[in-house]
C-alpha cells in the first residue's frame, strides 16, 4: 500500500481536490488509464461490468411498479381491505411467480422465517429482502404496540429464525428433499411421532418465545382455526391465550418481569456459557489466591478432567468443560467475550433502532429509542474495553508469575544437580562411584535446558510488551469501530434493496467507491470494501515475540476459541494437562495454577491463532468447523496490499497479464481466482479461493500469486 | 478542518514502534472505517425518492453521474467527508487513550533482566 501512495495520492493538501480540479472520480479513473497501457490486471475497476442478472431485474422492476402505487393499493396485513387485498394479492402473485408459487401474504410467520434462511443460504439478498419487507410489514400493521415494542417484536423474530435454522440444521442431514419441502418436513420432523399437527407445533415454538404460557390477548386464540391467515405478526409472536400466572401482564406481554424472564428463557441454549462462566469464575478466583499452594480447585479439576475424557460427550458437554477449564484459568478471557457479546448485540439493536428512527413516520418513540440503543451501545463500548484491558492486564500478570515459577524451578534443579554432581565427585575421588548418579544429573541438565528456553521465550516476549500493548489497544480500537460500522451496512442494506444494490456497484467498482468514500485521502490510503487487512507478523523491533502475537495474542486465540465453540478434544485436553501438572510439586513444572495458564492457553490457542489470521483477513470467512489436522492445505500467507499486478512487477518480476502468465495462475490446482479480468485482459481479480475460503482482499490475492510463482509445478 | 500528516495519524494511534508494514496495516484499516462511515452518512441523509434515483443511475453504470449524483445531496460533500474522516480518528484515538489508562503499569523487562544463563552452564 505503501508504495501506491504516491499514485494514489494526487491531492496533497485538502482532503479533496477543489470544484474547479477534477473529481475524485476523474483522477482515480486518470490513474487506471495510466495503468491501462502498463497492465490489465493493475485495478479492479477496468471495463464494464454486469451488474444485475436479468431475473432480478424483472422482480426489481415489477416490485418498482408497486411501490410506485399509492400506498393503499399495498397489502397491508389483515387490516387491509378485501378490496385492497385483493388488487395487492394480484400484483403480489405476478411477482411471486418469479419466485415462488405461495404469496407472502398468505404465509406463515416461520414460512417466511424459512425461506429467508434458505435465500441467505443461496445468498438471493432480493428474496431475503422480500421476505423481510413482508414481516416488516405485518410488525407495521400492528397498530396497538408502540415502537419500542415493534423492535422487541423483530428482536424476537431474529431468535426465532435463529432457531429454525438450528432446527434445520439438525435435520438436513438426514434428509434431502426438494427445496420446497423441506420448511414442512423439518418441522414434522422436529415433532414426536403423532403429533405433527400445526397447533403441536406452533405451541413448541411459542412455549420458547414465551415460556410463561400463552397468553389471553386481544381475543384471538391459539386454539382458533388456521383459516386467519395470514396471522399478524404480533400475534404470533407474543402467545394468545394464557392460561398459567401471568394474568397481570400488559396486552403486550413485554412487561419488564415478564421480558426479563422472557429473555432468560429465551437465551436458556446459550446459558451454558454463562453458567460455566460464572462457575469458572468462582473457581478462578480461588485458583488465584491460593496460586501459590498449589490450587485444590486445580486438582479436583485435574481428576474430573481424567474422568471427563474417558466418556463420551456432546459437543455442547465439551464447550461447557472448556469453558469451564478456561474459567479457572483465565477468567478475564471470559469476561472478554461476555463483554463482545454483549457489544455486538448492542451495535445491532442500534442499527435497527437507527433504521427504524429514519422512517418517515417514525415517531418520537422511535427517536427514544434510538437515543437509549445509543446510551447501550456506548455503555457495552466501554465495557468491551476494560474487559480488554482487564485480559492484558491478566495476560501480563500470568506472564510474570510463569516467569518467576519458571525461575524457581531452574534454580532448584540447578540446585539438586549441583548437589548431586558433588556428590558423583566425592565417590570418584574416594575411588568408589557406581555411575549410579549420572543418569539423574543428565535428566535434570536436559530439564534445566527446556526451562531455559521457556524462560527465553518469556523473556523475549516481555521485553517487547510496551510495544504488543499498543498494537493490540489500537488494534481493539479499529475493529470495535468498524464492528458499528459493518453492522449499520448491513441492516441498512437488509431494509433497502436498492441500497444494497449501490454497495454491491460500488464493491464491482471500487473507483466510485474510491472517488465517494476516500479513507485518508490527505496521506494517500484509500479506504477498501475489502474488511481490516490483517496484521500478518506484528514485527515488533528487536524481539521473537511468541509466535508474533504474544501473551495479548495467546489470550485472544483462546477467546475466538471460546466464542467459535472451539475449545474441545485436543486443545481441551492440552490446558486440563498443563492445569494439573501446575497444580503438582513437581521438580520440573512448578507453576502456580494462575501461572501454568499462560502456559496452556499458549498451548492450546495455537491452531486458534491460525484462524485468527483467516478471520482478520476476511472477517465473514467461516471459521473451520475442526482444529487440526489440515489435509493438502496450502500455506498461503498474505502479501502486500497492492494491485495484483503491481504485486507481480514488485515481488515476482513478472507481468501476471501476459497470457503466457495468465495460463500459469489461472490453472493452478487448489487456487481458483474470480474477476472480470480473467478472460480478456482487461480488467480485475475480485477474489481468490483457496483451503476452503474465499477472500476478496487484495492481500490474499497476492499471497495466493506469490505461493504459485514460489511453488511452481 | 483536520488533515493529518502520516506522523500525525502514527502519533494519534500510538503505533510509533511498529514496523513501517505494520504502520500501513492499520492505516489501512482506518481509512477503511473512514469509508464506511462515509458510505453510512451517505446512506443517512438519502431518502427513498433519492434511492430510486441512485437505483437508475446504478443501472445505467455511469460512475461519473453517480459520483455527482452523491455529492449533490450534500451542501458541502467534501466537508462532510473530511468531518467523517476526523471523527473517525477522534473516535479511535479516544478509545486508544482510554485503554491506555486502564493498563495497570509494569515492571519493565528488558533483556538485561535475570539470565538463566548460570543454569546453562551448569547443566552442561
Amino acid at each position: 500500500m505503501s508504495e501506491e501512495a504516491p499514485q494514489a495520492a494526487p491531492v496533497e493538501e485538502g482532503l479533496f481536490p477543489p470544484a474547479a480540479q477534477p473529481t475524485a472520480l476523474e483522477t482515480v479513473q486518470a490513474w487506471s488509464e495510466g495503468e491501462k497501457s502498463q497492465a490489465a490486471y493493475a485495478g479492479q475497476w477496468v471495463g464494464d461490468q454486469p451488474t444485475l442478472e436479468a431475473e432480478q431485474q424483472a422482480v426489481d422492476d415489477v416490485k418498482d411498479y408497486l411501490e410506485s402505487r399509492p400506498a393503499e393499493a399495498r397489502v397491508q396485513g389483515r387490516f387491509a381491505t378485501a378490496e385492497d387485498s385483493a388488487a395487492a394479492r394480484e400484483d403480489q402473485h405476478y411477482v411471486n411467480t418469479l419466485n415462488e408459487q405461495k404469496s407472502d401474504a398468505d404465509k406463515t410467520r416461520d414460512e417466511l422465517l424459512r425461506e429467508w434462511n434458505n435465500a441467505e443460504d443461496i445468498d438471493d439478498k432480493t428474496r431475503a429482502n422480500d421476505v423481510q419487507d413482508e414481516l416488516q410489514r405485518r410488525i407495521e400493521n400492528e397498530s396497538q404496540l408502540n415502537d419500542e415494542q415493534k423492535m422487541k417484536m423483530i428482536d424476537r423474530l431474529y431468535e426465532q429464525k435463529s432457531k429454525l435454522r438450528e432446527e434445520s440444521s439438525a435435520t438436513a442431514e438426514s434428509q434431502n428433499p426438494p427445496a420446497q419441502e423441506v420448511s414442512v418436513n423439518i418441522q414434522q420432523d422436529s415433532e414426536k411421532a403423532g403429533e405433527a399437527s400445526v397447533e403441536a407445533q406452533e405451541s413448541q415454538v411459542e412455549e420458547l418465545i414465551n415460556p410463561d404460557g400463552p397468553e389471553q390477548t386481544g381475543g384471538k386464540h391459539r386454539g382458533e382455526p388456521a383459516e386467519e391467515e395470514p396471522t399478524p405478526i404480533y400475534d404470533e409472536l407474543k402467545g394468545d391465550s394464557g392460561d398459567e400466572g401471568n394474568s397481570t401482564e400488559t396486552k403486550s406481554g413485554l412487561d419488564p418481569a415478564t421480558e426479563a424472564e422472557l429473555d432468560r428463557q429465551l437465551h436458556k441454549h446459550d446459558l451454558l456459557p454463562d453458567e460455566a462462566a460464572e462457575a469458572g469464575d468462582t473457581t478462578g478466583e480461588g485458583s488465584n489466591e491460593g496460586a501459590e499452594e498449589g490450587g485444590e480447585a486445580g486438582e479436583e479439576g485435574s481428576e474430573e478432567g481424567d474422568d471427563y475424557h474417558e466418556q463420551e460427550h456432546t459437543p455442547e458437554e465439551d464447550d461447557a468443560r472448556g469453558l469451564q477449564v478456561v474459567g479457572e484459568a483465565a477468567p478475564e478471557i471470559l469476561d472478554t467475550e461476555h463483554a463482545l457479546e454483549a457489544y455486538n448485540h448492542a451495535i445491532d439493536q442500534y442499527a435497527q433502532a437507527k433504521i427504524r428512527a429514519e422512517r418517515i413516520l417514525a415517531g418520537k418513540e422511535a427517536k427514544e429509542a434510538l437515543e437509549a440503543a445509543g446510551a447501550t451501545l456506548a455503555e457495552a463500548h466501554n465495557n468491551v474495553l476494560r474487559a480488554q484491558v482487564a485480559e492484558m492486564n491478566a495476560a501480563d500478570q500470568m506472564q510474570e508469575a510463569a516467569y518467576e515459577h519458571n525461575q524457581q524451578a531452574i534454580d532448584q534443579a540447578n540446585d539438586e544437580r549441583d548437589g548431586l554432581v558433588a556428590q558423583r565427585a566425592a565417590a570418584r575421588e574416594a575411588g568408589n562411584y557406581d555411575g549410579s548418579l549420572d543418569g539423574r544429573i543428565d535428566a535434570l541438565a536436559a530439564e534445566v535446558r527446556e526451562m531455559i528456553a521457556n524462560q527465553t521465550t518469556l523473556e523475549e516476549d516481555m521485553a517487547t510488551r510496551e510495544q504488543q500493548r499498543e498494537a493490540v489497544i489500537t488494534q481493539q480500537a479499529i475493529a470495535l469501530r468498524d464492528a458499528v460500522e459493518q453492522s449499520m451496512q448491513r441492516q441498512r442494506e437488509a431494509a433497502h434493496p436498492r441500497w444494497a444494490k449501490f454497495t454491491k456497484f460500488m464493491t464491482d467498482h471500487p473507483s466510485v467507491r474510491t472517488a465517494i468514500s476516500a479513507g485518508l485521502v490527505g496521506i494517500g490510503v484509500l479506504g477498501t470494501a475489502t474488511g481490516l487487512v490483517p496484521l500478518t507478523a506484528l514485527s515488533i523491533a528487536g524481539g521473537a515475540v511468541m509466535r508474533g502475537v504474544g501473551a495479548y495474542g495467546i489470550s485472544r486465540g483462546i477467546g475466538d476459541m471460546i466464542s467459535k465453540r472451539q475449545l474441545r478434544g485436543d486443545n481441551l485436553r492440552t490446558v486440563e494437562d498443563y492445569l494439573a501438572a501446575s497444580s503438582k510439586d513437581s521438580n520440573t513444572q512448578k507453576w502456580s495454577k494462575r501461572a501454568g495458564a499462560i502456559l496452556a492457553v499458549a498451548a492450546a490457542a495455537g491452531p486458534a491463532i491460525n484462524q485468527i489470521h483467516q478471520l482478520m483477513n476476511h472477517p465473514n470467512a467461516q471459521p473451520p468447523t475442526k482444529t487440526g489436522g489440515p489435509h493438502n492445505k496450502l500455506d498461503i500467507k498474505p502479501g502486500a496490499h497492492t494491485f495484483p499486478w503491481t504485486n507481480g512487477m514488485e515481488h515476482l518480476h513478472t507481468n501476471i497479464s501476459d497470457p503466457s502468465q495468465m495460463r500459469i495462475w489461472t490453472h493452478y490446482p487448489g487456487i481458483h481466482f474470480t474477476g472480470n479480468g480473467l478472460g480478456g485482459g482487461h480488467g480485475a481479480i475480485t477474489s481468490v479461493t483457496y483451503n476452503g475460503h474465499t477472500f476478496h482482499d487484495f492481500a490474499h490475492i497476492n499471497g495466493a500469486l506469490n505461493y504459485i510463482y514460489n511453488h511452481p509445478r | 478542518m483536520a488533515n493529518y500528516t502520516r506522523d500525525e495519524l502514527i502519533k494519534k494511534l500510538h503505533i510509533e514502534s511498529l514496523s513501517y508494514d505494520d504502520q500501513q496495516a492499520m492505516l489501512q484499516n482506518v481509512a477503511n472505517v473512514v469509508s464506511s462511515r462515509i458510505i453510512n452518512g451517505i446512506g443517512d441523509k438519502l431518502q427513498e425518492p433519492d434511492l430510486q434515483e441512485l437505483d437508475h443511475l446504478v443501472d445505467k453504470g455511469d460512475e461519473k453521474e453517480i459520483e455527482t449524483f452523491i455529492r449533490s445531496k450534500f451542501e458541502d460533500y467534501d466537508k462532510f467527508a473530511a468531518e467523517t474522516q476526523q471523527a473517525v480518528v477522534e473516535d479511535i484515538a479516544k478509545d486508544i487513550e482510554l485503554s491506555r489508562s486502564l493498563v495497570t503499569p509494569q515492571e519493565d523487562y528488558t533483556a538485561e533482566s535475570d539470565s538463566p544463563d548460570g543454569a546453562e552452564q551448569s547443566a552442561s
